[in-house]
């Protein structure tokens, strides 16, 4: 890459932040020789991870703090979540396990000032059956260690325009842009019927929008499981006598992601200029939030996340990566459109 | 975290941004840079159309990329594109290891195809005699390709149907090129050939090499080979016509190239001396130039127009930088 012609604009942003980086990498190189250095001497260090970052702290810890970036990177990409199992295996092999909270808080630091991106802890599934309920309260306050946590991005709104976000390419911009569509026609489908559609319901729901054999260029079921696997939505089994109902729920990713905001957004556009006077209290109910509006939960969630993490706040960022969903103006034509489209290309 | 009361922290949003946004797409070029930093610069205040951004703009925004990546084993590489010249950016892992490796969202089977479609590239069609590292729609929805096996195209196919892996059928095989081509891993030529996009070949360039050159010997002929102008790797190109000779050339590179090896007698191949023709292909017109494969296709006469076109594109070679290969 051509460099040493650096000017206008980002020109001491850059210049400066390259020395530093020099250096800092430099010195991790020369610390990695000795990666055995344990880091319990450093205990209470956890709250100065804002300034440690540049100057770095362990040993081990710039190791497992790069794996750990790497691994969210990673997992990201594939939409998986990053799990406490994952980070444990592959990030914290064979430093102390203890050691995790910093390793955590170090990088978050270096993902929000290197990247804009931090990882948020996903919800925990909603007990639905009364058999996980039950075995929940068994079970009594489930370990933090089944935290999982997604990368969301937490720049300022106004960088997150298709123009500098597109649909990501990891798949075409054209399927990444169906996809996303779809998972936000199907959970605000599940969110707008209380968090609960039985199978049946949401089969009839897809007919309707013909998407019921496939969605874009992929059979339904198939898209419906990678939705499943991904987080979005979940589904529970549950056999009352001889028969068996299967009922979807909206899951973690989903309610990170699109969350009650997306789905607002998509009905909004689907009533377009003909919107009730009282839609958005309508929505409200349909949701179950009869009081606060959905700013206040969503900050109201969002605070309480940082809470658990214990973390410095910033503040008006929506957990997403991605650019926000775009609501599908017209979901019923769409997925017909799509397959067109799809099919051109 | 609010960075921006923070005067130390000169790394900023519009850094960021542009960071997230090249990640989300993978490779950039310096044209499709131009409309994200310029929305970039408008959502930081600073109202600023594409045709504003400068070059210097860019590359001061990849360096400071390029070095907040750093750390993280990850790094910005660019090369030329081997026909279009277009410079093309892309964020590349310096390491592979376990964690990244998880990082697709490809079945095993289809990574599998994958695999045999680049084994396909850069051993079966690639041979000291006819280096064409690329292969046709055809050859690349051949059954023995599409479901593994050992032996070489055309073999039994009964055969090709035994092991484990079940391969894919011929639709899935079509969607998998489709994307390949669509995520900007392969490109496809106007006559018909899949190769490696110039940000595939940044990405894998110690892969390929590690994986397909067997030989140590500096004197033997290697499979994957850099270009003697610019250093990076050939797959379309010039080649010596002394078939144990590895000096390869780009298109792109030849006119510098020969001006810094001007000698009295014409261009000779600086590795073994040998006259330097022009004439002898890397990549797809390896193969399109042979005789046989033009009476072929005036055999079948449909053809004929494409033939042309190739006809045209080989005397105007190199200074149209718009003739990306692109289906018809």
């Amino acid at each position: 890459m051509p460099s040493g012609s650096r000017k206008r604009r980002a020109p001491v942003e850059a210049e400066d932040e390259s020395e530093e980086e020099v250096q800092n990498t430099q010195r991790a190189r020369r610390r990695a020789p000795d990666p055995a250095e344990s880091e319990d001497g450093e205990e209470d260090d956890a709250q100065d991870a804002e300034d440690a970052d540049m100057d770095g702290n362990g040993n081990g810890q710039d190791q497992a703090v790069k794996k750990f970036v790497r691994l969210a990177m990673a997992c990201e990409f594939g939409r998986v979540p990053i799990t406490r199992t994952v980070i444990r295996e592959k990030v914290l092999s064979n430093s102390n396990a203890r050691a995790f909270r910093r390793i955590f808080e170090d990088t978050q630091v270096q993902l929000r000032t290197k990247f804009g991106m931090e990882m948020v802890p996903l919800p925990s599934r909603d007990k639905h059956l009364l058999r996980d309920k039950i075995n929940a309260q068994k079970t009594n306050a489930k370990s933090k260690s089944t935290q999982s946590y997604i990368l969301t991005s937490i720049l300022p709104k106004a960088y997150r325009t298709p123009t500098i976000m597109p649909p990501s390419t990891v798949e075409s911009p054209a399927a990444e842009a169906t996809y996303i569509g779809l998972y936000t026609v199907v959970i605000s489908l599940i969110a707008l019927n209380g968090d609960v559609l039985p199978d049946h319901k949401l089969a009839r729901y897809l007919e309707r929008l013909n998407a019921d054999q496939m969605m874009g260029s992929e059979k339904t079921d198939f898209v419906l499981k990678k939705m499943e696997r991904q987080g979005y939505i979940f589904k529970t089994t549950d056999n009352q006598g001889d028969e068996q109902v299967i009922e979807w729920h909206v899951g973690p990713r989903g309610k990170t992601e699109v969350g009650n905001k997306g789905i607002k957004g998509l009905v909004t556009e689907v009533y377009g200029q003909n919107a009730p006077q009282d839609l958005d209290k309508r929505i409200h109910s349909s949701l179950g939030m009869e009081v606060l509006t959905i700013e206040e939960a969503e900050r109201a969630t969002r605070e309480n996340n940082r809470e658990n993490q214990a973390e410095e706040g910033e503040s008006e960022a929506e957990p997403e990566l991605e650019p926000e969903p775009e609501p599908e103006p017209e979901p019923e034509p769409e997925p017909e459109q799509r397959t067109r489209r799809n099919r051109r290309g | 975290m609010d960075v921006d009361d923070d005067p130390p922290q000169r790394y900023n949003d519009t850094n960021r941004a542009f960071l997230q946004a090249f990640i989300a797409r993978g490779s950039l070029t310096f044209k499709e840079a131009q409309p994200i930093l310029a929305g970039i610069f408008t959502a930081s205040g600073d109202r600023t159309s594409a045709e504003e951004v400068t070059q210097d703009d860019f590359d001061s925004y990849v360096a400071a990329a390029a070095n907040a990546l750093s750390p993280f084993d990850m790094e910005i590489r660019s090369m030329a594109h081997q026909v279009t010249r277009t410079r093309v950016w892309a964020i590349v892992n310096s390491t592979s290891d376990l964690i990244t490796q998880g990082a697709t969202t490809r079945t095993r089977e289809e990574l599998a195809y994958i695999k045999r479609l680049i084994d396909a590239m850069f051993d079966t069609f690639n041979t000291p005699r006819r280096e064409i590292m690329g292969i046709t729609s055809m050859q690349a929805l051949n059954s023995s390709v599409r479901k593994g096996g050992r032996q070489s195209l055309g073999g039994d196919e009964s055969q090709a149907t035994q092991s484990a892996d079940k391969g894919m059928t011929s639709s899935q095989a079509e969607k998998i090129l489709n994307d390949m081509v669509v995520e900007g891993w392969f490109e496809r030529s106007r006559e018909g050939w899949y190769t490696l996009s110039a940000q595939a070949l940044m990405e894998l360039r110690g892969w390929l090499v590690e994986a397909y050159n067997d030989s140590e010997d500096p004197d033997e002929w290697q499979r994957i080979k850099m270009c003697m102008g610019c250093s990076d790797i050939i797959t379309i190109g010039q080649r010596c016509p002394n078939m144990d000779c590895n000096a390869r050339l780009h298109d792109i590179c030849e006119a510098t190239y020969w001006q810094g090896h001007k000698t009295r007698e014409g261009n000779k191949c600086p590795k073994c001396g040998t006259e330097w023709t022009g004439k002898n292909y890397v990549g797809e017109k390896a193969e399109t130039t042979r005789e046989s494969y033009q009476i072929g296709k005036r055999k079948s006469g449909a053809k004929r127009r494409q033939e042309q076109v190739a006809d045209e594109e080989e005397q105007s070679e190199g200074d149209d930088p718009d003739a990306e290969g692109e289906d018809e």
